[in-house]
């Protein structure tokens, strides 16, 4: 299966508005969205909140990121770093609410390791 | 009412490590609870939440409310006041009921107490 198939099961998650995969250097790898979201926002997020979010880790000695969220007003964002072997790889998840949370939360967990997987090879 | 008086209650929540209020450019203004670099800690925060910022234009979800970063032992839960941020440290897994929490009890009279809005 590929990386788009893979985000648009992603998209089919009630509530989830847009999907993508982005470098830890801000790079797109591949993104969908069925509310024409620009997903060119992320870059600028994964290069600096993610490395400060770094920080705060080894700050805390908590270990690494598991997962950052931030709640706009319009729904939350997620993003959660995938376990690949060498690059550092983020999949991000816009939402349109808070309520949808829980379950996307849920569904996310079994679809990201498959996503990680498809990055990887 | 002073700061350290409205910041307080927050102590009763479940596994709660520290409090910081910080201003938008990352200077620490009041902090509960010890063991951190306040200063370390609010440049990171200060950082982490200016790059949420720098996104809602262009990705038209409106302003940003809060923000949560899970690391593997800690959460860091920084909620967006008018001028300032206001910072916890949790211990993992942290009660759901942080966020009403500040919403209910702390957020307003936190403003008043830093001379924003009330």
């Amino acid at each position: 299966m590929s990386l788009v198939d893979l985000l648009n099961q992603v998209l089919d998650i009630k509530g989830v508005t847009s999907a993508a995969v982005v470098s830890g250097e801000g790079f797109i790898v591949e993104g969908v969205s069925n509310q024409g979201i620009d997903l060119g926002f992320l870059g600028g997020f994964i290069a600096s909140g993610l490395a400060s979010s770094q920080v705060l880790a080894d700050l805390l000695g908590g270990g690494e990121v598991r997962q950052a969220m931030i709640e706009y007003e319009g729904g939350p964002v997620l993003l959660t770093p995938l376990e690949t072997d060498e690059a550092q790889y983020v999949a991000v998840v816009t939402l349109d609410s808070t309520n949808t949370l829980g379950r996307a939360r849920f569904q996310l967990r079994k679809l990201l390791p498959e996503i990680a997987q498809v990055v990887n090879a | 009412m002073t700061l350290q008086r409205t910041l307080r209650p927050l102590l009763t929540l479940e596994g709660l490590r520290m409090v910081l209020v910080l201003t938008r450019d990352g200077l620490p203004i009041e902090m509960l609870g010890h063991g951190l670099r306040a200063e370390v800690l609010a440049a990171e925060v200060a950082a982490v939440a200016e790059a949420a910022r720098n996104c809602y234009r262009t990705l038209g979800l409106g302003m940003p409310r809060h923000h949560r970063v899970t690391l593997e032992e800690h959460e860091v839960v920084t909620v967006a006041l008018e001028n300032h941020y206001l910072t916890l440290v949790l211990g993992i897994p942290s009660s759901p009921e942080v966020l009403p929490f500040l919403y209910q009890n702390t957020l307003q009279p936190l403003e008043v107490a830093l001379g924003g809005r009330s």
